[in-house]
């Protein structure tokens, strides 16, 4: 009896998976494809690029000069046991173009706007506002989450790069201000190693982590279970599930692209 | 709930300071250049270029003067296409070596100038070439003459080995 | 009792037959049958919890019944998809139970974004309804605040705004005036009834002021064990010896403490 009960459990767990997969594919499709078709919702998408993208800028200066300034100190201490100061440059210049800028920036956005995202659709799904969009006859994927994903894909990037430059440069400061590396091999090893292609895959990267981020979020959200937990518990969800798809991902890509 | 003018700036603001954010770190810190480059293309043949990768240094001198483009076989050695900075001459009695940064660093290359008198021009061959130091081999090397010749000589031969000048 | 006898003169804005909807083996909806004539004040009443809002629901397909049919203006509208379902749904006009405002918005933005999103009005012919439609509900010069500033009254007030100011053809509205003091109270039928007179619009109520929602419908009926246990004019929902029903009235009133008008 209970070993039939387990397994009917175990069967039962994997049925609602696919089916939550089904549904959040669903649910991507239909957000991405309301956002390339018209109306486009202007507005709304200029307010969340500056919620999620813009406001978001002070974090990412602050956890990118910090990331810049770990790699300068820990680089600088293991290439000096190989007198390879000199590829200090190209140390820091590639993990954080490569890893850890795409990466940390979307684990920031996501404890950021992510969650905030993920409460505030939480809030409308719980209040009936999404329901008094559809009752107007408003599409509320196309009203609602096409414009955050859009917002995800254009601030995504831009906060990427900022921060990968913003890295290099507090690496630099540590490693060639402080700790005494050249100054000039660090930029010009950089420069050397550092081709279009390492470029590419930040933006690449930055722009898929975007999609990931705000699509988990939105879900989330917009699925929130009407009662007094169920804000609270989307929150927490996206933000998890978002975080650990954007590593999963992260390295998925890298062993198929590297 | 529109999207004020305040809105409209920051969000300006925000586009702006992306592009130059990638500006710098494509052109600045990258040095990727879009438009097509101002130098020209020269090679050299190589019997091991053990590690050698595109994007890397080669200079004279220790002073920049170019990168490697890439690598590809041609009768059994690797031919290695080096984009020279426009300005720079060269001529036609340098040598070109593959050296490394420190023990673990990568590897670049060097070139030095012969007393030739011709300059070399795009698409010509730099006809001596010193190969890349394989540790490994030269192990392997030092490990042979000691059980050859007892390991009296062995200092001379393994710096040999690596130098294969030839000329076509 | 018979709706049919009302249909002659006019037609059924609404159709339901049959509807049943069920969540997690709770049967909320059992076999609701009813017609809603067009230009009509209907009103549900029935105990909390009988499936008032899930049947509200159902009419603009927020929710998809399990089984039944629902003619909305002659099309059935159980089996459509998305672009005809737009089309039905913008013929609605809904005041959710709970107000369902936009808090990112303020009570102003609130009421005229359904005429912004839908409409091609000009700005000033949206703001001159706005007014209109805010002063009528008595809330002139609220427009600046914020749901979250407002009481739960004036929330409702804001919300029925909202519901009227599409003019739609036909009005839900989920309990309209829970929540507001008696004044309140008849002023928002009154506005319901004028409303409706005006446009000519078909609307439905849901409502727990028994008896006073009566003097502004048409027909009432009465919600019980997921069917519609009654249908018809007022009169003749009132005169009926139905035990249910005498019983829903009697708790209703005496809960109200308005036992002097309760008819029996
Ligand atoms: N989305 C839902 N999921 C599960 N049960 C629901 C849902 N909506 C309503 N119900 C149940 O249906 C019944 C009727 O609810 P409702 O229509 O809101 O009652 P009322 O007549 O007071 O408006 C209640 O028992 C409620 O628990
Ligand atoms: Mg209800």
């Amino acid at each position: 009896m209970q070993v039939v009960e387990f397994i009917e459990r175990v069967g039962a767990y994997i049925l609602d998976s696919i089916l939550a997969l089904g549904n959040f594919a669903l649910f991507l499709i239909r957000s991405l494809m309301y956002a390339v078709l018209p109306p486009y919702k202007l507005r709304l998408t200029l307010r969340q690029i500056r919620i999620i993208g813009a406001e978001s800028l002070m974090l990412i200066v602050l956890i990118s000069t910090f990331t810049g300034m770990v790699l300068g100190l820990q680089g600088y201490h293991t290439l000096h046991l190989f007198g390879a100061e000199d590829s200090l440059g190209t140390l820091v210049g590639l993990a954080l173009v490569r890893e850890l800028g795409p990466v940390l920036a979307a684990l920031m956005i996501a404890a950021r706007a992510g969650s905030a995202m993920a409460a505030e659709l939480g809030s409308m799904q719980a209040s009936e506002q999404i329901d008094a969009l559809t009752v107007m006859a408003i599409n509320p994927v196309q009203y609602l989450v096409s414009p955050r994903m859009i917002a995800g894909v254009v601030s995504f990037p831009i906060l990427t790069v900022i921060f990968n430059v913003i890295g290099i440069w507090a690496g630099y400061a540590v490693g060639c201000g402080l700790l005494g590396a050249s100054g000039g091999a660090y930029f010009n090893n950089l420069a050397a190693n550092m081709s279009r292609h390492d470029v590419a895959l930040t933006l690449y990267k930055a722009l898929v982590f975007g999609v990931v981020v705000m699509s988990v979020c939105c879900y989330k959200g917009y699925h929130a279970k009407r009662m007094a937990t169920g804000v609270s518990r989307a929150t927490t969800e996206a933000v998890v599930l978002s975080s650990v798809l954007v590593l999963a991902w992260d390295y998925f890509m890298g062993s198929i692209l590297l | 709930m529109y999207a004020s003018r305040t809105t409209q700036f920051i969000v300006g603001l925000f586009a702006l300071l992306g592009i130059a954010a990638l500006a710098i770190l494509s052109f600045r810190l990258g040095k990727i250049s879009i438009l097509p480059t101002p130098g020209y293309v020269i090679y050299a043949n190589f019997d091991n270029i053990s590690g050698l990768k595109p994007g890397d240094e080669v200079d004279i001198a220790g002073v920049r003067i170019g990168k490697v483009l890439g690598a590809s076989l041609s009768d059994n050695q690797a031919r290695v296409a080096m984009e020279i900075d426009k300005g720079v001459q060269i001529d036609n009695d340098a040598i070109a070596s593959i050296l490394s940064m420190g023990i673990i660093g990568g590897k670049y290359v060097s070139i030095q100038l012969g007393g030739g008198d011709k300059t070399l021009s795009n698409g010509d061959i730099i006809r001596q070439t010193q190969s890349a130091f394989v540790l490994e081999n030269a192990i392997g090397q030092f490990i042979n003459n000691i059980g050859q010749s007892g390991g009296s000589k062995d200092s001379s031969s393994s710096q040999d080995s690596q130098q294969s000048q030839q000329k076509k | 009792m018979n709706s049919e006898s009302n249909g002659k003169q006019t037609a059924n804005a609404i159709e339901v037959r049959a509807l049943r909807r069920s969540f997690d083996h709770q049967h909320v909806l059992n076999g609701v049958d009813i017609d809603i004539p067009a230009g009509t004040i209907t009103t549900i009443v029935g105990p909390s919890g009988c499936g008032k809002t899930v049947f509200l629901k159902h009419l603009n397909l927020l929710l998809r019944p399990d089984s039944g049919s629902i003619v909305i203006d002659g099309v059935e509208v159980t089996r459509l998809g998305a672009r005809g379902l737009n089309s039905v749904r913008e013929k609605f006009g809904m005041l959710f139970q709970a107000g369902a405002l936009f808090d990112s918005m303020s009570v102003y933005d609130n009421v005229s974004f359904p005429l912004v999103e839908k409409t091609r009005l000009s700005a000033r012919e949206i703001d001159e309804r706005v007014r209109r439609t805010l002063a009528a509900v008595g809330l002139e010069g609220m427009g600046h605040k914020f749901p979250s500033e407002m009481s739960g009254g004036m929330q409702k007030r804001a919300a029925l705004a909202r519901a009227l100011v599409t003019q739609p053809k036909i009005l839900m509205l989920d309990e309209p005036t829970t929540g507001l003091d008696p004044t309140r109270t008849g002023s928002i039928h009154q506005l319901v009834r004028k409303t409706q007179q005006d446009f000519g619009l078909t609307a439905v109520v849901v409502s727990h002021d028994v008896p006073e929602v009566f003097s502004i419908s048409d027909r009432v009926a009465f919600m019980h064990r997921g069917r519609m246990q009654l249908v018809g004019t007022v009169d003749e929902v009132m005169s009926s010896d139905d035990e249910d029903f005498k019983r829903f009235l009697a708790g209703r009133a005496s809960g109200d403490d308005l036992e002097s008008q309760v008819v029996s």
